[in-house]
């Protein structure tokens, strides 16, 4: 199984609707860093301010974003994203736990 | 001295260097739309090099990038040069374009009509934004000072300044229109070189 880490910038408190998805995490019994640390994927949640270069192992970003937020996301940071991330997962319609037992389960 | 902008210092760290994306990407996309593609770019200060990765896939094949870091990512092999913004190595005029977001506020104020020299005696047209706040908890910020301050440094040095705005609102063509993006922290200033 592999060692899944996860990762968030402290500077992104001030995003009040990502705190739900904080406090899930947390629930299903990670923690939440917010400096590098080995694992074998980073998983990084919100990553608007988060510096994707010092993580380590498979990198994965989570996002959600509302429906006038995707025309921006799609035409101008997805394709500057995919050269820093291994993977971009949209949360938005997703159960979290399942999510993160795929995770867990997949060979990496 | 460890250098602030390094794999070891600001670079090394989670919380500097995000994609935060009001930032210089949506900057790059404002001036792309009314550039012809073969123009040739320098993106000076590219940092992690989202700028360049956005030019080079909106086709501005000739899109080079120069920084005292130098991230390792391999679509940007060959296109990012380590180097001093205050001593181009690049001939005179060899840019159609220069861009620089979010640089300019982290040069020393006393290398600051060095870098502007520069940039004005390899390009033809300059772009910048320049934040006009500190940073916090970074600390980067070593030269904040008012957009009239950095308007009368660019005519001091010679650039003939065309258009500059503080925290400018400006429109990017996007996929189904176009999209409004504010630059709530500073000024952004174009002008001929």
């Amino acid at each position: 199984m592999p060692n899944v880490e996860f990762f968030y910038s402290v500077r992104s408190k001030e995003i009040t609707d990502w705190i739900p998805t904080y406090e899930e995490v947390k629930e299903l019994g990670y923690t939440l860093h917010t400096e590098p640390v080995e694992c074998d994927v980073s998983v990084v949640l919100n990553g608007k301010f988060v510096n994707p270069l010092p993580l380590r192992g498979e990198k994965i970003l989570f996002y959600k974003l509302e429906d006038w937020q995707r025309v921006k996301w799609k035409a101008m940071f997805e394709p500057i994203l995919e050269e820093y991330y291994d993977e971009l997962i949209d949360i938005s319609d997703r159960n979290l736990g399942e999510l993160i037992e795929s995770l867990n389960k997949t060979n990496r | 001295m460890k250098n602030l902008y390094s794999d070891e210092g600001l670079y090394g760290t989670l919380d500097y260097g995000g994609p935060y994306p009001i930032k210089a990407v949506p900057h790059c996309a404002y001036i792309a739309g009314g550039l012809p593609r073969d123009k040739k770019l320098l993106v000076i200060g590219a940092g992690n090099g989202y700028e360049v990765i956005y030019l080079l896939k909106k086709g501005f094949k000739r899109t080079y990038s120069l920084d005292i870091y130098a991230p390792g990512i391999s679509y940007l092999k060959g296109r990012c040069i380590r180097g001093w913004a205050q001593s181009l190595p690049f001939k005179d005029k060899s840019f159609d374009m220069v861009i620089c977001c979010e640089t300019m506020e982290h040069i020393p104020e006393h290398l600051a009509d060095n870098v502007l020299q520069e940039a004005r005696r390899i390009a033809k047209e300059a772009y910048f934004t320049i934040a006009g706040r500190d940073d916090p908890p970074f600390d980067s910020h070593v030269t904040v000072k008012h957009p009239i301050w950095w308007i009368n440094k660019f005519e001091e040095v010679g650039f003939r300044v065309i258009n500059a705005q503080m925290n400018p609102w400006f429109a990017v063509p996007m996929m189904k229109g176009m999209v409004l993006f504010r630059y709530d922290d500073g000024v952004s200033i174009y002008a001929k070189c």
